[in-house]
Order: C-alpha cells, then sequence, then structure tokens
C-alpha cells in the first residue's frame, strides 16, 4: 500500500508530533511558563479520539472479515491498539504527574519529550517493519534522555542521565545487531517476511536457523536492559534515585511497555526457529529477575530506589506470561497433527499483556503520589519520611496503599489477577496438546512456586510502605506540594486500579483479543505487491540461491 | 589492456598503498591525510565499478565530513602527546591478528565470485537487465556494468515512488527527522546560559 494510507493511520501519532512541536516552539517564544501542561492533555486527547475512530472502523472491517492488515510499514491489530491505547493512558498520566525542578512547573521541552515519547511508543506498537521498530525505539529513547538530564539539576541527577545516556545507547546498538541477523536471514525488513522464511519448508535444515536464534538473542539483551531484565538490570536502581519521581515512573512504565511490545513483535516472527530456547530463556531470565529484584528491595530505604527493584521483579512476572506463549506450540507450528487449543496457544501472552497494563498504572500511581507528598525541588527521599501520612494526607495515603496492594497482589485487586492469571497459565502447559513433553510441565511448576515465594517476600516491603504511613507516629510533615497535577494523577491511576479490579474479567478478555490478533505477524500478502525477495509459495527466498549454487 | 583496467589498477594501487602509509605514518594529521587519499581513491573504484551513489557518498562522509573534522579536531587541540604515536609491540600483534582475520574472510570471498557476472543470480542487483544482451568475453570483469546512474533509482526506492512496488522508508525517514528535532532542542536546551538560575536563588533565600 502507499504511504499515503500509512501517513493516514498514523494520524494518532502525527497529532502527537504535531503538538509537541507546537509546545516546543511556543515554549521557545513566551517567557513565563505557559498552559503547556493543558495543551498536552488536549494533544493526547485528540489523538485518542483519532485511534478511536479507527479502531471502530477497524473493527467494522474485521466483522466483515476483510482485515486490511498492512499497509507497509504499519500493521493493524487489536495488539497495537491495546498497547496504544496503554501508551496514551501513560502520557496522560505522566504529563498530569510531571514537574519542574522548582515551583513553576515544568519547562515545555519537558511537556513536548513526554509527547513525542508517547508517539514512539504507540509507532512502536504498530510497527511491523524492523526499521520502523527500531527507529520507534530511539523515538523512546532520545527524549529519555532529554527528559533525565532535565528532571533534576543535581550532581546525582545528571549522573542517572549520564548513566541511562550509555547504557541505553548499548542496548539500542545490541536491538540493532540482532535486528541486522534477522533481516540477513528473511532478505526483507518486513516482521512477515521473516516468518515467512523461517516457517518454509526447507528453512529448518540450513544453518539459518541458528542465526535467527543469535539475532533474537541479541534483540532479547538489547531490550532486557529497557525493561530491565536482570543481567542487565544495573543501572535501574540509581537512575531512579537520581532522577525526579515523574521522570522515574516514565522509567518504569515506557520503556518496559516499548521493550515487551517488540519482543513480542520480534518472537511471534521468529517464533518457528525459536524452539525450545525462546521459554527457556525467558524462564531463567524471569527466575533471576523477579528473586532478585525483590530480596534486592528489601534492604532499601530510599523510596524510589525501592520502587526500583521493584519494578525489575515486575519484569520477572512478566517474563513468565511470555514462556508460556513460547511454550505452547503455535497453531500454525502444530499444524501436523497436534491440534492446540487456540486460546491455550496464547494465554500466556494475554496474561503478560494484563499484568503490563496493570503494573504500568499501579507504577505510575505510586510515583504520582510520592511525587506529591516531596517538593519539586527536593522530591521525598526515604520510607520514613512517609511516617503518618495517614493523618495528614489520608487520601493520597490511601491511594498509595491501594496501588501498593495491588502491586504486591492481594486479593481482590488488579495485581492479584494479573499475577493469578499468569500462575494459572502457567499451570496449564500441559492441559492441551500431546507435543509438549512432561518435563516443560515440571519447569513451569517449579517457576509457579518461585513466582509465589516471591510475592509472598515483596508483600514485605510493600508492607513496610503502609505501615510507615499508617502505624509510625508523624515527625515532619512531608512537603507535600507537588501541585494539583499530581494529586489528578493519583487520583486517575486509583480510579483505573479499582476499574480494572472490578472488571478484571472483560479486561482479561481484551488482553485475550489482542493476544490472538498479535501472536502471529499479519500477512504482508493483504497488500498484493511485488516482493522479488521471497517466493510467494512459502519457499524460503534465502536458500534458493544456495541450492542452485550447490547443484552448478 | 583497457583504459579501464588502467584506472582500476591506479586506484587500486593508491588506495593500498596510502592504507600502509596510514599505518606507518605516526604523525595523526599525516594519518588523517593519507586516509584521506587512500578513501578518495577507493570512491574513485566504486565510481568505476558504476556504483556512482555509494562513490558519492563515500566521498561526502568519510572524505569531506569525518576525516575534515578528524583533522580540525587535530589542529584545534593539538597539544597534548596525542599528535605523533608511537605503536607498541603488543598493539602490533593484536592489530595484525585482527586486521588478518578480516582479510583471510575478504580474500576467499572475493576469489569466490564468479569472474564474469553473466548468471542471473550472481549479478548486482540492478545490473541483472543489462548483463544479459552483453555479449560475454574475457574483459566484461573490467567493463563498466551499467550506464544508468543508480542515486535515481535508490531515491526512488527509498520513499516507495508508486513504481517500485515496496512501501519505502519515508515513514522511517520522517521518524529520523522528528529524532533530529528532539536532539537539537535537547541539546540546546541543556547547553544554554542557566539565566533562570537568579529567581531561584532569590526564592531560597526567602524561604
Amino acid at each position: 500500500m502507499t504511504t499515503a494510507t500509512s501517513i493516514q493511520l498514523l494520524a494518532p501519532q502525527c497529532v502527537l508530533v504535531f503538538t509537541a512541536i507546537v509546545i516546543f516552539v511556543g515554549g521557545a517564544f513566551s517567557e513565563g511558563r505557559g498552559p503547556w501542561k493543558q495543551l498536552g492533555i488536549f494533544g493526547l486527547v485528540m489523538s485518542g479520539l483519532i485511534l478511536a475512530q479507527h479502531q471502530r472502523a477497524f473493527e467494522t472491517l474485521l466483522q466483515h472479515n476483510e482485515v486490511a492488515a498492512t499497509f507497509g510499514p504499519v500493521s493493524l491489530d487489536l495488539l497495537g491498539y491495546l498497547a496504544s491505547w496503554l501508551a496514551l493512558g501513560v502520557g496522560v498520566l505522566l504529563v498530569l504527574q510531571v514537574t519542574g525542578t522548582d515551583a513553576r512547573g515544568p519547562a515545555p521541552e519537558v511537556i513536548g519529550s513526554l509527547l513525542l515519547l508517547v508517539a514512539g511508543l504507540m509507532l512502536a506498537a504498530q510497527a511491523n517493519d524492523l526499521v520502523l521498530l527500531f527507529l520507534a525505539l530511539e523515538l523512546i529513547s532520545i527524549p529519555t534522555y532529554v527528559l533525565l538530564a532535565l528532571a533534576r539539576p543535581t550532581p546525582a541527577g545528571r549522573e542517572a542521565a549520564l548513566k541511562y545516556f550509555f547504557l541505553s545507547i548499548l542496548s539500542s546498538g545490541l536491538t540493532l545487531y540482532g535486528f541486522s541477523f534477522l533481516y540477513g536471514v528473511a532478505g526483507s525488513t518486513q516482521l512477515a517476511d521473516l516468518y515467512s522464511v523461517a516457517a518454509g519448508p526447507l528453512h529448518a535444515f540450513t544453518s539459518l536457523p541458528l542465526l535467527v536464534r543469535l539475532g533474537v538473542l541479541l534483540v532479547v539483551a538489547g531490550l532486557g536492559m529497557k525493561i530491565a531484565i536482570v543481567p542487565l538490570h544495573f543501572y535501574a536502581p540509581d537512575v531512579y534515585q537520581g532522577t525526579s519521581p515523574a521522570a522515574a515512573a516514565m522509567l518504569s512504565a515506557v520503556p518496559k511497555i516499548a521493550g515487551v511490545i517488540v519482543l513480542v513483535r520480534v518472537a511471534a516472527a521468529a517464533r518457528p526457529d525459536l524452539g525450545e530456547l525462546g521459554w527457556k530463556l525467558m524462564l531463567g531470565l524471569s527466575v533471576i529477575t523477579m528473586t532478585l529484584g525483590n530480596v534486592l528491595a528489601l534492604w532499601q530505604r530510599n523510596v524510589r530506589r525501592l520502587l526500583a527493584y521493584s519494578s525489575i521483579a515486575h519484569a520477572g512476572y512478566l517474563l513468565i506470561g511470555l514462556a508460556v506463549w513460547l511454550a505452547v506450540p503455535d497453531k500454525s507450528v502444530a499444524g501436523s497433527g497436534h491440534p492446540v487449543t487456540p486460546g491455550l496457544a496464547v494465554s500466556g501472552l494475554s496474561a503478560a499483556l494484563f499484568y503490563l497494563v496493570v503494573y504500568s498504572v499501579a507504577s505510575l500511581g505510586t510515583f504520582a503520589a510520592i511525587g506529591y507528598l516531596g517538593r519539586p525541588d527536593r522530591p521525598l527521599d526515604t520510607v520514613s519520611e512517609l511516617a503518618g501520612v495517614a493523618s495528614s494526607h489520608p487520601a493520597i495515603a490511601a491511594a498509595l496503599a491501594l496501588f501498593m496492594f495491588s502491586l504486591a497482589g492481594l486479593p481482590p485487586l488488579a495485581g492479584f489477577w494479573g499475577k493469578l492469571m499468569l500462575i494459572i497459565r502457567a499451570l496449564s502447559v500441559d492441559v492441551g496438546p500431546s507435543a509438549i513433553s512432561p518435563g516443560v510441565r515440571h519447569w513451569f511448576i517449579v517457576v509457579s512456586v518461585i513466582a509465589v515465594l516471591n510475592a509472598a517476600i515483596s508483600a514485605a516491603y510493600y508492607l513496610r510502605i503502609i505501615g510507615a504511613m499508617y502505624f509510625r507516629p508523624q515527625h515532619g510533615a512531608p512537603a507535600a506540594d507537588g501541585g494539583l497535577g499530581t494529586k489528578l494523577a493519583t487520583g486517575l491511576a486509583a480510579v483505573l486500579v479499582v476499574g480494572m479490579s472490578l472488571y478484571a474479567g472483560p479486561a482479561l478478555h481484551g488482553s485475550d483479543v489482542a493476544a490472538e490478533s498479535g501472536a502471529v505477524p499479519l500477512p504482508a500478502a493483504a497488500t498484493p505487491r511485488a516482493r522479488p525477495a521471497v517466493a510467494q509459495n512459502g519457499q524460503p527466498s534465502v536458500a534458493v540461491p544456495q541450492l542452485s549454487a550447490a547443484s552448478r | 589492456m583497457s583504459w579501464h583496467a588502467l584506472e582500476f589498477y591506479f586506484l587500486a594501487l593508491m588506495a593500498c598503498a596510502f592504507a600502509l602509509a596510514v599505518v606507518f605514518a605516526a604523525n595523526v594529521v599525516r594519518m588523517a591525510f593519507y586516509l584521506i587519499l587512500s578513501l578518495g581513491a577507493t570512491a574513485g573504484l566504486f565510481f568505476l565499478a558504476g556504483a556512482d551513489f555509494v562513490g558519492a557518498m563515500q566521498l561526502m562522509m568519510y572524505v569531506g565530513g569525518t576525516l575534515v573534522l578528524l583533522v580540525f579536531g587535530v589542529m584545534l587541540t593539538a597539544q597534548g602527546p596525542w599528535v605523533s604515536i608511537r605503536t607498541s609491540g603488543g598493539e602490533w600483534v593484536l592489530a595484525a591478528l585482527v586486521g588478518g582475520s578480516l582479510l583471510a574472510v575478504l580474500v576467499p570471498t572475493a576469489m569466490r565470485l564468479d569472474p564474469a557476472p553473466n548468471h542471473e543470480h550472481a549479478a548486482v542487483p540492478g545490473t541483472a537487465h543489462k548483463s544479459e544482451n552483453k555479449a560475454p568475453d574475457a574483459k566484461a570483469s573490467t567493463e563498466p556494468q551499467t550506464t544508468r546512474p543508480t542515486a535515481t533509482r535508490i531515491g526512488l526506492g527509498l520513499i516507495g515512488a508508486p513504481t517500485s512496488g515496496t512501501s519505502g522508508y519515508l515513514l522511517p525517514f520522517e521518524a529520523i527527522s522528528i529524532h533530529l528535532l528532539v536532539v537539537l532542542i535537547g541539546a540546546a536546551y541543556l547547553a544554554r546560559p542557566k539565566r533562570r538560575a537568579r529567581p531561584k536563588l532569590v526564592e531560597s533565600d526567602e524561604a
């Protein structure tokens, strides 16, 4: 399809970018701090309206069974829509809670960068092409550097920004290196082409699956830094501690969402080649990530440092879902006589997506509450500063307690449903097909036990925060000078957490549907176009010259 | 021997000789100058092979941009011990190991190529249609493969012209422009003089 259609489909992102440019230009010409926050929210809402209109049109198409799936580098599926809505929600919560370095509110550059970052996240959600995926990731990373550099003008803040900058560049390089292997195998940057090459009949007899695995390994290493998976997590505590609560909130949500979505897209395309490597890698990383994150969080006194380790631990839980998804054979893989229940094939992915949404909202709300209790130029630091907040700020304390309970996974809150779904689906790995060897099941049982133990460990430090707020006498009231925006963000996040707790069923159904549509890359064939690199009948394109060279 | 072959040998000799000169020179400015000559000769090789776009890029980016920047950087900051470089023995061994392994990969690959690109699949993309109606002779490898400029086709392919049949990279290109915007604004904001520091000081005095 022509680029014009792609641009039309990208209207929500374009609105955000346009608003950001207006804010950048307006900020350069106005002396004081203008209504940039309001303008940012307005841009996000407008983008949401357009997105809603697009989704309605898309679902009409879906009902008529004519899914014009891919338009050039942009794909349309429910996973993309889910992630886009999540991005917009995260954007609203972030723009509301961001504060400046003094009482005059955030600089216009901060708001503009936030909007661009949300646009990048939405682009990553809908990209169907390795080039666009990478650029979308960079569109998230580069404004992040600016935000971190602007967040706190202290030495610790600069150290945080530099640390994140260098590690993020390293991770981008790793991701790009991995992408280059995938491109080399597929002969095209389209993810669907990679999938059709990997699923080709002769492909398994070549050495190309090894290259695909190497590429995916590098991509996981690169994205692991953004998701904060354990061997690559070490930047997180220092950066969260050194920067402002709002910037930490952004780090705890946006790179994680982007990392998970891109990982899902790449893994879905490379899936036929991953074999056992996929779920074993995810499962191993998940165990060390959640255990280390939770255990190290126990020792922390600084609130943001504690939440950094908590966010690492939650990344670990998430990976269980991805491991379940990769362990259960795909429908297309099991096409040779192993029937897989359609729902089961993507149940893990769906649980991971649900968990991602629940975690992001609760985490953003927590940081908003922490931001409200501190002062713009001196954020709240230690857990003991929270002592007695329940008596001085009962509403904020209640919301913070709600977020803590949700993150800890106490029933009946959304975090509990998320963890429950992850564990149930890890335990149900053996229910469906006979293609799964019994050894696999034991691994998932072991991991489920570890996850439950971890939830118990994590309750200790979450309850410590609640205990400080409710049961410790107040000494020196917190400044509580974060402004109206942080208060609104806290309230909005609390409403969302309660909503997801009450309507967990419909929300879970939504993530089921999204996972179903995102589990296999959309065929690029929906748009007829000459692609000489890939043979139309599923023959692997790369193997052909090799065979002919051998026969000569 | 045709003029084409003569030009090829001249440029190749120049590229190799100045590459060696870069290695054996001790002065950074001279190294940079030899590198300019070597890369310029490589660009000439690209032009000779009919890849005018790559040749122009080589001239503009490496010779014109990177190396001039390097020379200026050295000339503006050349006070320290970095002007002349003495390479230690261990570095020689390491460099020889790395360079030699790259050579060991490149030479067999170059030897394995078909001497006369008459086969469809061995031809460089874009030159296939040209090599069909060409009489197979021994000079085919040193003759220029195509006279059509490649830049037009690359440009059309990049923006995804309706004739090329691909979606193109116009959208990624636009995304990059937004990246550059953020980088510029962020850098400008961070690097500007901190004139807003004064009201903050007053505020903290009041408090």
